[in-house]
């Protein structure tokens, strides 16, 4: 027994060494290229951290100044309180979080209906949820537009909330797509046992589809807190501005002032950042789920 | 019809024996709270898509403006007007068409490779996924203002480090020739979203088949071209449609950073489309430019849908 292993092991030996060279420099190739890939990836972070923590004289230095010796962190309070900040963060907190609500509320219930329900029409109109996501935003804007105009909403916070009460349908399909994935017999149990539909869906699936509403509401909070065109829009007096738009509005006050706008950047960044480290594996999930986004 | 479907899809509570009148009701009770929970979707896509869609068509033959009431209407006079006496239309048309053709395929395959050396099983998969998605879910007037000074040709990083290797910078930004060019680098900082879902693909081939290549003796290379690549071919053609339609919408980063200029060299689609709605409030007319963008998407993707019929390998379909 260990003669036959010893002499196969000798007869292997060469092979495997030259094997073991190529996986090291195949393995130590990919690292180098990947940790390149990274630091080109990681440095416009960098990048903004940096100029936000300098002055403005440093910017027009050459070669460029790669860390301030002196860390301007009094940057910061400043570029808050200049900055409409606080007026506007509250704007956008509001506006994403109603936003969050309401998507979180129709996804998972409309999802519900078309995954498990029978009801006549389901099926051609989930082709027709289907297809209203080819449709380009800039068909239904003007009348959209117009009609929150008719309703006297332009320059609140409406036009950007309601919509989303009528569910998302990239979110609504991704939350069929999940539901097809859990098993029946919880809600078969529920219904023999007489538990009416919502009691069902509120008491029995919702509970189970926690993960799913997670991900709904990591996708609210995204697009909504980064959300430009559409506060563009319908916003227009400074103190119902987003972040966004604050941020826009700053820096035309503020042009010779570069480091306070990159340190409002930098602290518009961070919400952003700490919800997608957060939700990194749920965005991933979705995406396989549906192939989409 | 859909009954018949939801049951094979699986209904949860069964087949119904007949028509007993316990289970008519009970069909009935269904599709009742089937329509109810459905309804906030229902009633967005009439209020939000089905009559805006149809409005939208109406006054896309009329000269509607904000404060002009009634509209007059005019016939195809916008769609006229768009392809003969609209150089602006053209221009925003052509850069469009430009970000598609360099940008998709760059986008494409910048995710390809990333995804082909995260699929090696290499240690710190996870850390160098975080690393490369990240970017990709910064949007908005603070990645614009990011890359804009990165790009500032006197003074930006990327023109510093260009003239470490002697390459004298381009303007970028200020540059008719080069800004479009910047953006799509500006783009490929987003490549994670097309690198997540490549890899993906990459993670549904199964292993068999390369280790019955290796058997016969495919190397690397051939192992990639008639192996990978074939069977990655879904996975092409759906970041090839989401690039196209995605490269139509790119607004935020030109309305910041060059309001379409210089010379309406970044006068991208959604951005001219805005400016007549919203800045101008040609409506009628802002609509017609619409449909015109919605028809080139669609023409664009029914001919790729065709052209796939002879590249595109679904498995299913040849077994």
């Amino acid at each position: 027994m260990s003669t036959t292993y010893a002499s196969t092991s000798v007869a292997l030996r060469p092979l495997a060494r030259r094997r073991w060279w190529r996986d090291f420099l195949r393995l130590f190739g990919s690292h180098g290229l990947l940790i390149i890939g990274s630091a080109i990836m990681l440095f416009p972070f960098f990048w903004l951290l940096m100029l936000s923590l300098g002055t403005q004289a440093q910017l027009y230095e050459i070669p460029p100044v790669w860390i301030p010796k002196q860390l301007m962190f009094s940057n910061y309070p400043e570029a808050l309180e200049r900055s409409n900040f606080y007026r506007t963060f509250l704007n956008t907190a509001t506006i994403t979080g109603f936003a969050l609500i309401g998507q979180v509320f129709s996804v998972t219930l409309v999802a519900y209906s078309f995954a498990r329900l029978r009801w006549p029409g389901r099926d051609i109109l989930f082709v027709i949820l289907l297809a209203t996501m080819m449709i380009p935003p800039q068909i239904t804007q003007v009348p959209i537009y117009i009609l929150w105009r008719s309703l006297g909403a332009i320059n609140t916070f409406y036009p950007l909330i309601v919509p989303n009460y009528f569910g998302d349908p990239y979110l609504i399909f991704l939350a069929r797509q999940f539901y097809m994935t859990i098993p029946l017999e919880m809600e078969e149990a529920a219904r023999v046992d007489g538990c009416g539909y919502w009691d069902t869906y509120f008491r029995v699936v919702l509970p189970m589809a926690i993960p799913l509403v997670v991900t709904v509401s990591l996708f609210a909070f995204l697009w909504n807190w980064n959300d430009f065109y559409n506060p563009l829009i319908y916003l227009s007096s400074p103190e119902n501005f987003t972040l966004q738009l604050g941020l826009l509005a700053f820096l035309g006050q503020y042009w010779t002032q570069y480091p306070l706008f990159m340190a409002n950047t930098v602290v518009i960044l961070i919400p952003v950042i700490v919800v997608f480290l957060l939700g990194q594996r749920y965005f991933i999930k979705s995406i396989v789920l549906t192939g989409l986004k | 019809m859909s009954q018949r479907n939801g049951a094979i899809q699986g209904s949860p509570w069964g087949a119904p024996a007949g028509g007993s009148r316990w289970h008519l009701n009970q069909r009935r009770r269904e599709a009742l709270w089937g329509i109810i929970f459905a309804a906030p979707w229902l009633i967005g896509l009439i209020g939000l898509t089905a009559l805006p869609t149809l409005a939208s068509i109406v006054f896309s033959f009329t000269d509607y403006e904000l404060v002009k009431w009634p509209p007059r209407f005019l016939g195809a006079y916008n769609y006229v007007r768009l392809f003969t006496n609209d150089p602006r239309f053209m221009k925003a048309l052509a850069n469009t068409l430009f970000m598609v053709a360099l940008g998709v395929p760059s986008q494409m395959i910048a995710g390809l490779l990333l995804a082909l050396l995260l699929n090696q099983k290499v240690r710190g998969l996870g850390l160098y996924r975080t690393f490369y998605f990240l970017p990709s879910q910064i949007t908005g007037v603070s990645l614009a203002f990011m890359w804009g000074w990165i790009l500032n040709p006197q003074f930006g990083i990327l023109s510093y480090v260009l003239a470490l290797f002697g390459i004298k910078s381009p303007l970028w930004l200020a540059d008719p020739n080069w800004v479009k060019p910047a953006f799509v680098i500006m783009g490929l900082w987003g490549v994670g979203t097309s690198m997540i879902i490549w890899l993906a693909g990459l993670q549904s081939i199964p292993d068999i088949y390369y280790e019955a290549a290796q058997i016969d003796g495919a190397g690397r290379l051939r192992r990639f071209w008639n192996i990978t690549m074939p069977l990655l071919t879904p996975t092409t053609f759906f970041t090839l449609i989401t690039g196209i339609i995605g490269s139509f919408q790119v607004f935020t980063q030109a309305y910041v950073l060059t309001k379409g200029g210089p010379n309406d060299a970044s006068l991208f689609y959604a951005l001219y489309v805005f400016e007549k709605a919203f800045k101008v409030f040609q409506m009628g007319y802002a609509c017609a430019l619409a449909w015109v963008l919605f028809i080139v998407i669609m023409a664009l993707t029914l001919l790729n849908l065709k052209l796939s019929k002879s590249w595109v390998y679904y498995e299913a379909e040849k077994e």
